[in-house]
């Protein structure tokens, strides 16, 4: 790797040495395991619990409706129904 | 007795088993509903529940709240799904819900399940006094919905009593 290539990177000697020694755990330089961390990483961070209640609330209403719509005969709505109660 | 009751069940609801107990019991009804889960095989209603309990910021013993809509005369199964949808929408803001509508016995009436955990975690769980508010105020909503009818809430002890 060129000078070019490198990158600097800023921790505290305490830190440094703290990663060194899990690096060394796994058999990994910090380099390596540096690397290993950053190419496996995720870009977006996760979703909490309440934003994935939220994005839900959409599909809440959809199947409410569905279930409240006149237009639906009882065997089409039992369906749904039928369908949601296996993951209750 | 009343044309609607609304009927608040005080059982042992601080159990582990608590969720199991009383989502189950709905989700044996007829049609059922709610707010705030998914319906996939990674996680369970159940477990979408338990989540909010874990994620919260809040101690609090009882986990799940259940109650009942009853009515004297039976009303057709579209009108009871929306009611089931209408009560649990003021709920929805704050806590996960699921309704069911039961015609197991007596006349067609209504069961709900309120997480007693939000599902947001700063706000705290639903206490008993503020759950008897929210029940006070839906009573209050039904009475404006149906100014000819009376509208009953009762409070059913873990013994079986009325309060």
């Amino acid at each position: 790797m060129s000078k070019k290539e490198r990158i600097f990177l800023r921790v505290t000697s305490d830190k440094k040495e703290l990663w060194e020694q899990r690096a060394k755990k796994q058999g990994l330089t910090l380099t390596g395991l540096i690397t290993y961390r950053m190419d496996n990483c995720e870009t977006i961070p996760p979703k909490t619990h309440e934003q994935n209640v939220v994005d839900s609330m959409k599909e809440n209403y959809l199947i409410n409706t569905f279930l409240q719509s006149p237009d639906l005969s009882d065997k089409t709505k039992n369906i749904i129904v039928k369908e949601m109660k296996k993951y209750v | 007795m009343s044309d609607l009751q609304i009927i608040n069940f005080e059982g042992n609801y601080d159990n582990e088993d608590a969720y199991n107990r009383v989502l189950g019991y709905i989700a044996q009804k007829k049609y059922i509903g709610g707010f705030g889960f998914s319906c996939m095989p990674e996680i369970s209603v159940v477990e979408w529940f338990r989540l909010s309990e874990f994620y919260s910021n809040y101690p609090c013993s009882r986990k799940i709240w259940h109650f009942a809509i009853t009515f004297q005369k039976e009303w057709d199964s579209r009108s009871l799904i929306s009611m089931a949808v209408w009560v649990c929408g003021i709920f929805r803001e704050k806590y996960q819900s699921l309704w069911g509508v039961d015609y197991s016995q007596g006349t067609p009436h209504l069961h709900f399940a309120i997480n007693s955990f939000s599902y947001h975690p700063d706000i705290p769980p639903l206490s008993e006094t503020e759950m008897h508010r929210y029940l006070e105020d839906l009573q209050g909503r039904l009475q404006q919905l149906y100014p000819n009818k009376t509208i009953s809430l009762i409070f059913k002890e873990k013994d079986g009593s009325y309060v």
